[in-house]
């Protein structure tokens, strides 16, 4: 069993909406992404050039915009996204228990302007303030996997093998596996607890890997 | 009763995979379904349904393990038909299942501790994917 110091919460796609997914429900709001799939596509590459800080946040929205053919300026989108944006409330409480045992770490692929604006009223966050932020787009990475891995934990200056990642992102999350840094994949809140749980990370008397009848317990 | 609906997803390029336990739940209580079942049937040939766990670790395993009898620069027949060059994917789906049932009991799928609806797409390129959810029951 791994005794974790450390635990690393991606912002987009754990404690608020990827940056695709944002993006896309400032657009299209009630449309998905049904007959637009390249646009998707194209918003998705956008949105990973976006993270290794290849261009600034207002490019990606003059960007996302001339690849879907809008007729709205970079500013609305911008403002549209940020609007839209949202901090999920059981993500918000779980760190707030976790805070006082782990050292914890957000990591924001969102801009910093952007992550200021869209947590800029939540007090629970002020754990992070300081150095417990790391903003992709000042990493100079030139690729995301596995490179974020390493960066990470010698940014934070933490072994590999006693840090714990929770991603939102299924791919990312497999491939941390890979290169020696547990991790889980957040798909709903009482998943993630019933995983920090059953990896002895959150504190519970309750049996979660083998219980009565093998009764799900999320 | 019987009600269906085709579900939309994105699982990503190469070998991925997707948790939908959370999208199938959210179909039945839209339904309001008490006792039952499930049928999930996945349309596409590059890739399966399966109940399992969605660790990253099991996914990796299973990665291993496939990319050891099929890997993905591997020479394939298929290939010789110049149209797509996934002879991998098409072999892995083909050893997997495409369709699951679940029971329903009092409202919700039947599922134990660990297993999760999960599916797993190694389409190269990353395409929308097509599930049938459809109920049965009252």
């Amino acid at each position: 069993m791994n005794l974790f110091n450390t635990i690393f919460i991606w912002f987009g796609g754990v404690l608020t909406q990827t940056i695709l997914e944002v993006t896309f429900q400032a657009m299209f709001p009630d449309e998905g992404y049904a007959g637009k799939y390249n646009e998707r596509s194209e918003i998705k590459k956008l949105a990973d050039e976006l993270s290794l800080g290849l261009f600034s946040a207002q490019k990606y929205c003059e960007q996302a915009i001339k690849c879907c053919n809008l007729d709205i300026s970079a500013d609305v989108l911008e403002t549209k996204i940020l609007r839209e944006a949202f901090l999920r409330e059981p993500i918000l409480n779980l760190m707030e228990e976790l805070s006082p045992k782990f050292n914890l770490w957000l990591i924001s692929d969102f801009p910093e302007t952007w992550f200021k604006e869209i947590t800029k009223n939540e007090d629970r966050l002020d754990l992070f303030l300081g150095n417990r932020i790391l903003f992709t787009s000042v990493s100079k990475l030139s690729r995301m996997i596995p490179d974020i891995f390493y960066y990470i934990t010698q940014s934070t200056n933490s072994p590999i093998d006693e840090c714990f990642l929770v991603d939102g992102v299924s791919a990312r999350a497999i491939e941390a596996v890979k290169h020696g840094l547990q991790s889980t994949i957040y798909v709903y809140p009482q998943r993630l607890e019933h995983e920090l749980a059953m990896r002895k990370i959150l504190k519970t008397d309750n049996e979660v890997i083998h219980p009565p009848s093998s009764e799900r317990i999320s | 009763m019987i009600q269906t609906k085709l579900l939309e997803i994105f699982p990503g390029e190469g070998f991925a995979v997707q948790n939908i336990t959370h999208l199938v739940n959210d179909y039945i209580t839209s339904v309001g379904i008490q006792q039952g079942q499930l049928l999930a049937y996945y349309k596409h040939t590059t890739g399966s349904i399966f109940i399992g766990e969605h660790e990253p670790g099991i996914i990796a395993d299973i990665e291993k393990v496939f990319e050891s009898i099929t890997p993905k620069d591997g020479n394939y027949f298929h290939h010789q038909r110049h149209v797509d060059y996934n002879g991998y994917a098409h072999i892995r789906a083909a050893i997997m299942p495409t369709s699951i049932t679940i029971p329903i009991i009092d409202g919700v799928l039947a599922i134990g501790t660990h297993q999760e609806v999960l599916v797993i797409d190694n389409q190269p390129e990353e395409l929308p994917r097509y599930i049938v959810l459809q109920v049965t029951g009252e």
